[in-house]
């Protein structure tokens, strides 16, 4: 994987510095970058402001990164929301393949402490296959991406309240279940059980 | 509310076709027709939501979620290691790559994308066990699909080869299906101590090219069967990138993008095996890739084995560094994604860790669920029939779908 090789560091101490497409992403639309990390694995991750994620996932797609092969937010439990986009580029020979990692970070909080709701900008309209991936997304966290055509559940109950996967997500009260061919309420006791 | 019993009498005695809904769109009268949850042909509980004009699919939307049972907020409410378990009930037909690529991606936070954690013979028999699951899954699709298609018999003859594969697998790790065999580090078990393990799997891959051919012998030559699936489900190579499809699907569609070729990972890159690709891109040329690969796969384990038998591989099956907890408290930090070729598709797993014995975010990356949206663009304007073969040459499961 050759571009994936971690950007010289200096000493240890100095902050990753972008190169490759990383780089040319950042010269292209500086306006959408917001930072730039190299992750645990080695890969670098340019850091994209909600507001531009559509635009710089065009550059991606442009740029020979036509699979769109991950979408995964995350919720970090106290500051912030986070959605990770893995694009990787269709390879016929081995050392063609190179992979291009954007991440969108979303505050909790605004700087007067209210509380924000985590919204990002969709990217359907340039990868189809976005379209699950950020219904799968808004059910289970409650991200609202702009621009999706039809942005609903799609793993739990039309009509479920809350999003399970938020790490501030309570178990509702109260469950409707089925016994011997009857609906039945199921009320959560005070030690959890049903 | 009513009862079980109620509906049961609600149900009226004859079927009256004139209950049917129908929607009308642009002056002709849609059926609306509802496949599954319960269908035998949606291997699972997939449900189909179909418009039909007669019997040409106008419109098909998949449902899914009935299995959602939300394994990935299990898994943070969990030791990292015993989320290994969970992973083999997503895609239960090939829970080694399961096990693979999730061991994969904590180890990457566990000793970064340099260090050596996995010893060489550890990660030879996670290419043998790997490989043997690939060889499984194709075995079992193929014979599904051709149960699809209205032929019994490939079930059969497919069935038997898996039967043998299995065994072997049970005597690697004692299970069958669900195996929980990959730990961090390596794997649970060595190889069995039986010195006529390897030769037994030797003798039955040395047979397996020629059972390939036996399926092909049976179902290339089938008229009907071939003219039924040329032209069926077609996908352009554009369609596919655009719908993030990977795996064979992509492959059938000529880009031979295949991660152990291109993003080689444990000892793929050593080894020597092709890519097969076809560029029919329909639901026959998804039949030839998967036939194709069952015989690489067969390549890779006998220079697996050779390899095992031939030099002194170093090392444990499992490093003791990191098979306790204590690293997983010190270690789990940060975030890490990885990526192995399952029999499917890209199967990935996004972890973020703290440092603490639970992992923050286990996300994975389902090839079924990325590689199912793209069933209406392949089954619009096609007879329903036909709708069913290209849901089949997708090769999902569940499971996996909804994790």
């Amino acid at each position: 994987m050759p571009e994936e090789k971690k950007p010289a560091q200096d000493a240890g101490e100095a902050a990753p510095r972008p190169d490759g497409d990383h780089r040319a992403l950042a010269e292209a639309s500086p306006d959408d970058v917001s930072g730039y990390a190299v992750l645990e694995d080695g890969v670098p991750v340019t850091e994209v402001r909600a507001d531009g994620i559509f635009s710089a996932a065009r550059w991606a797609r442009d740029h020979g990164y036509r699979i769109l092969s991950l979408l995964s937010a995350y919720d970090d439990g106290k500051t912030e929301f986070g959605v990770l986009y893995a694009f990787v580029k269709p390879a016929n020979t081995p050392g063609d393949f190179a992979e291009m990692r954007l991440k969108v970070r979303m505050p909790r909080k605004d700087e007067a402490g209210n509380d924000l709701e985590p919204e990002c900008q969709s990217i359907v309209d340039v990868f189809s296959a976005a379209d699950w991936q950020e219904r799968e997304m808004y059910d289970l966290y409650g991200i609202v991406f702009h621009g999706h055509p039809a942005l609903r559940r799609i793993f739990m109950p039309e009509g479920w309240s809350g999003f399970p996967h938020r790490k501030d997500y309570r178990e509702p009260e109260q469950f409707i279940a089925m016994r011997d061919g009857e609906d039945i309420v199921l009320k959560t006791q005070e030690d959890g059980s049903w | 509310m009513v009862g079980a019993r109620d509906v049961r009498d609600q149900i009226p005695a004859t079927f009256d076709a004139g209950r049917l809904k129908t929607v009308k769109v642009d002056d002709r009268h849609l059926m609306e027709l509802n496949m599954g949850p319960q269908h035998p042909s949606t291997h699972g509980v997939l449900r189909l939501k179909v418009k039909l004009d007669g019997e040409i699919v106008v419109d098909v939307e998949p449902i899914i979620g009935y299995l959602h049972r939300s394994s990935e907020k299990l898994a943070e409410n969990m030791n990292w290691v015993k989320f290994i378990p969970l992973t083999d009930r997503m895609d239960y037909l090939s829970a080694m790559h399961n096990n693979h690529g999730y061991v994969l991606a904590v180890e990457q936070l566990l000793g970064g994308p340099d260090e050596q954690v996995v010893s060489e013979r550890a990660e030879h028999i996670r290419v043998f066990a790997a490989e043997m699951s690939r060889l499984c899954n194709h075995l079992f699709w193929m014979g599904t699909f051709m149960l699809d298609m209205g032929a019994l018999t490939p079930l059969f003859y497919a069935l038997r080869e898996r039967e043998t594969a299995l065994g072997f697998l049970e005597e690697l790790c004692g299970a069958r299906l669900t195996f929980n065999y990959f730990r961090f580090g390596g794997v649970k078990f060595d190889l069995p101590d039986d010195p006529t393990y390897l030769p037994r799997v030797k003798t039955f891959l040395a047979d397996m090219p020629s059972k390939v051919d036996e399926y092909q012998r049976l179902l290339k030559r089938n008229d009907i069967l071939v003219g039924r699936l040329r032209g069926t489900g077609p996908l352009s190579r554009d369609e596919v990138l655009d719908w993030g499809i990977t795996g064979p699907m992509l492959r059938a569609s000529g880009v031979a993008h295949d991660l152990r070729k291109v993003a080689p990972y444990s000892i793929y890159k050593e080894l020597d095996f092709d890519v097969p690709t076809a560029t029919e891109s329909d639901c026959y040329g998804r039949l030839v890739v998967r036939w194709a690969e069952m015989v690489q796969s067969v390549r890779i384990v006998q220079q697996v084995i050779d390899r095992i038998e031939k030099r002194d591989l170093e090392g444990l099956h499992l490093n003791p560094d990191y098979a306790g907890g204590k690293i997983l408290r010190v270690k789990a930090k940060g975030e890490a994604y990885s990526r192995i070729e399952h029999p499917k598709g890209e199967y990935g797993c996004h972890v973020i860790g703290d440092g603490k014995l639970q992992p923050i975010r286990v996300k994975v990356r389902a090839p079924s669920f990325a590689n199912l949206q793209v069933l209406p663009i392949m089954a619009r304007g096609q007879k329903i029939a036909d709708l069913i073969a290209s849901l089949g040459s997708i090769d999902i499961v569940l499971g996996d779908v909804d994790r």
